[in-house]
């Protein structure tokens, strides 16, 4: 699967960053992000089967697996991370008794996260799944091997009462759609996994956008302070595939724009 | 596994693609292979095992020094102290003892050392990845 370009990337960014700053996401109790990603959690075991024939259909994974692991474990890690959003406090540090000074942990923004095809569901969700319930908004580029259930997730999150532009999905190959992700400006932190060549080589990418010297090292830190995971392994083809399959653009354009009901006009 | 096989490894079962009227099926193999071998150095996405062996816990630990990966490693032992000296010399990010491949529990962290990665997905430490944190300072004089 292709079709997410560099306008599709920008356009999902632009989303997610006005979703970030307006929605009410980062703003609302914990406990109410922890109830949407429940809800959330409740829609993928109604839908379990439908969501372990479609992985088992469209990546490596055998329905066996799909059915008794992946949708359930997809189910229990957005509880999971739901239930971390009001377990980590912040901290009162030991100053003079004239100061106050306290820790508070914060979400990033906008982060960008990039998921491989061996596990597809699962690998993606631990990574959206704490960035969200965090208060964060993601902007999720699975595998173009196998982005068909993370695709159907954000249709389910919607559902579940997430707002619209929090969890955003481009469907797209490493060049064209991970590569312009990577280096968006306003994606404050990136989560990877994938193949060494990619993840150690070409880490972190130069800004896309002229900067200043201050911004972009701060950029730089930012994404080398979060979660790029690159598992093992020489011939992980996250990004890269011999041939482009033929039928894919206009499924996943469609696809991502289901998930991007955003209730502001964009441009 | 072709690389393998000219590069020295001896295959002792499958090698081979099977064929059951299409798909892509590949034979469960098993690989003695040295080192410096391809199957040794890259991790395959099939089901191959390749083997090395080895007399001395010394010799294992040179072996698992891996030069550019670090994911996981697994030791089985009756031998506690063994076990879990073992566990802090092999740089790895996940280790198991007495089983192989379990990160079944999705509280537990998951991630490599080395060029295996760096951060961890799954667990309470992912979850702070996503956060950052701010110093804010309040005078309580004025």
């Amino acid at each position: 699967m292709s079709g997410a370009g560099p306008a599709l990337v920008d356009e999902a960014v632009a989303v997610a960053s006005r979703a970030f700053r307006e929605s009410g996401w980062r703003e609302a109790a914990p406990r109410q992000r922890a109830a949407v990603m429940r809800r959330w959690a409740e829609l993928v075991e109604a839908h379990g089967e439908e969501l372990a024939r479609l992985e088992a259909v469209t990546t490596t994974r055998v329905i066996a697996e799909t059915r008794i692991r992946d949708v359930p474990v997809t189910a229990e890690l957005l509880r999971f991370y739901g239930e971390c959003a009001d377990k980590f406090d912040g901290a009162l540090y030991p100053t003079a008794a004239s100061v106050w000074s306290v820790g508070v942990p914060e979400p990033y923004g906008v982060v960008g996260a990039i998921s491989p095809w061996n596990v597809p569901m699962v690998l993606a969700t631990a990574k959206f799944a704490p960035a969200i319930a965090a208060g964060n908004a993601v902007v999720l580029k699975p595998s173009e091997l196998t982005p068909f259930t993370a695709v159907r997730l954000a249709e389910l999150a919607i559902e579940a009462g997430l707002p619209p532009g929090i969890f955003n999905v481009v469907v797209g190959d490493g060049p064209n759609a991970g590569e312009p992700l990577v280096r968006h400006p306003d994606v404050a932190c990136i989560s990877f996994t994938g193949s060494t060549v990619t993840g150690a080589g070409s880490w972190p990418p130069p800004p896309r956008r002229a900067r200043s010297r201050s911004r972009s090292n701060s950029a730089a830190r930012a994404r080398r302070s979060c979660s790029p995971t690159c598992r093992t392994g020489s011939g992980l083809p996250t990004w890269w595939r011999p041939e482009p399959p033929a039928t894919a653009g206009s499924f996943a354009t469609a696809a991502a724009g289901s998930s991007f009901m955003s209730p502001w006009p964009m441009g | 596994v072709q690389r393998g096989a000219a590069a020295g490894a001896e295959i002792r079962l499958g090698g081979a693609r099977l064929d059951h009227g299409g798909g892509a099926f590949f034979a469960p193999t098993v690989a003695m292979a040295k080192q410096d071998n391809p199957l040794q150095q890259e991790e395959v996405f099939g089901p191959v095992l390749s083997v090395q062996t080895f007399r001395e816990p010394e010799e294992a630990f040179a072996l698992a020094a891996h030069d550019t990966y670090g994911l996981a490693a697994g030791i089985h032992t009756q031998n506690i102290s063994r076990a879990l000296d073992a566990a802090r010399r092999i740089e790895a990010g996940m280790i198991w003892i007495n089983t192989y491949g379990r990160s079944t529990d999705i509280g537990t962290p998951f991630g490599g050392f080395k060029r295996s990665g760096f951060g961890k997905d799954f667990g309470a430490a992912a979850y702070l990845k996503y956060t950052r944190l701010k110093n804010v300072w309040i005078d309580l004089t004025i």
